[in-house]
């Protein structure tokens, strides 16, 4: 089994698109802030990757189609179980060496031990990916309110002090492509502010 | 407060090239992104012909909403980008640190 994670940007309205897939899987509208979010995330644990036709879409209504099979690397509980999930796709473009990696995994997966908001979380690496991107991570977590994460993840020194030289291109240690997604939907579960 | 520390180490007998380097090209447009240089110091206190000189430059950061937003005019110039390059040539060497004082960790946090 693998997992999977699918951002949609589609042609037809999203409602009509989330009406015909009947899969299981977490299938949401992206909501407004994302970068290269698209319109529709898709979330799954597959044993062989659906084409679109699979999941009840066809070429004609979707425009893009950003996503990746992926492995978990590390992670805790479930990121989908909370009220908002969010996805991040990242494509390691600069000197992607294994010491390297090594690091940026560790420092990631150690984010949620810093913060006490983020509740399910999973890092995986990716083992195939189509769309923009060679993408190589996926960096998903769960929160009980959407200001946990556009506020309080944002203002975690464990990100702005740490992390995001990784993603820094004025950094000597910058790491990842500046094209990557982040998406975030409603789940559905719970209620959310 | 929010401070980067650049440090910087020339190639030999680039010092001198380096500094007038990061003065003339870079500070002009970190200070537009919102940085304020606060310190900008050379060790040993002269320009080697024959050896590496170390930079250091200080910069500050009012909060964490200005680190973000240094981050979003710098990302998406491709000439900030291109221009560390440019660095990189006369650098042997350079880190970035990011830092505060311990009495504003609990402010950062919270925004």
């Amino acid at each position: 089994m693998a997992e999977l994670v699918a951002l949609l940007t589609l042609r037809c309205p999203v409602e009509e698109a989330m009406a015909r897939i009947a899969i299981p899987a977490l299938v949401r509208p992206c909501l407004p802030g994302g970068r290269n979010a698209g319109d529709l995330l898709i979330r799954m644990t597959v044993d062989r990757p659906p084409r679109l036709e699979d999941l009840g879409l066809s070429k004609d209504l979707v425009e893009a189609d950003d996503g990746a099979l992926f492995e978990r690397v590390a992670g805790a509980g479930d990121a989908c179980a909370a009220p908002i999930h969010r996805t991040a796709l990242f494509h390691a473009v600069r000197d992607p060496s294994p010491d390297r990696l090594a690091r940026f995994e560790a420092e990631l997966a150690a984010m949620p031990r810093r913060t006490d908001f983020m509740r399910g979380w999973m890092l995986g690496r990716v083992t195939r990916a189509w769309g923009r991107f060679a993408w190589d991570y996926v960096w998903e977590q769960g929160y009980d309110r959407l200001d946990d994460l556009t506020g309080r993840y944002m203002r975690a020194p464990c990100h702005w002090g740490q992390v995001d030289r990784w993603f820094d291109p004025e950094h000597p240690d910058w790491l990842i492509d500046p094209h990557l997604v982040h998406a975030f939907c409603r789940t559905g579960i719970g209620a959310s502010a | 407060m929010i401070y980067l520390c650049d440090q910087l180490v020339s190639r030999a007998g680039e010092g001198e090239a380096l500094h007038r380097l990061y003065r003339e090209d870079y500070v002009p447009g970190a200070a537009l992104r919102g940085m304020e240089l606060v310190h900008s110091l050379v060790s040993p206190p002269f320009w080697l012909d024959d050896g590496a000189n170390l930079l250091m430059f200080l910069w500050r950061l009012p909060d964490v909403e200005a680190f973000w937003r240094k981050n979003d005019l710098g990302r998406r110039d491709p000439a900030v980008r291109d221009w560390w390059a440019k660095v990189d040539r006369l650098a042997a060497s350079r880190r970035r640190d990011t830092l505060a004082d311990p009495g504003d960790f609990a402010r950062l946090a919270d925004g």
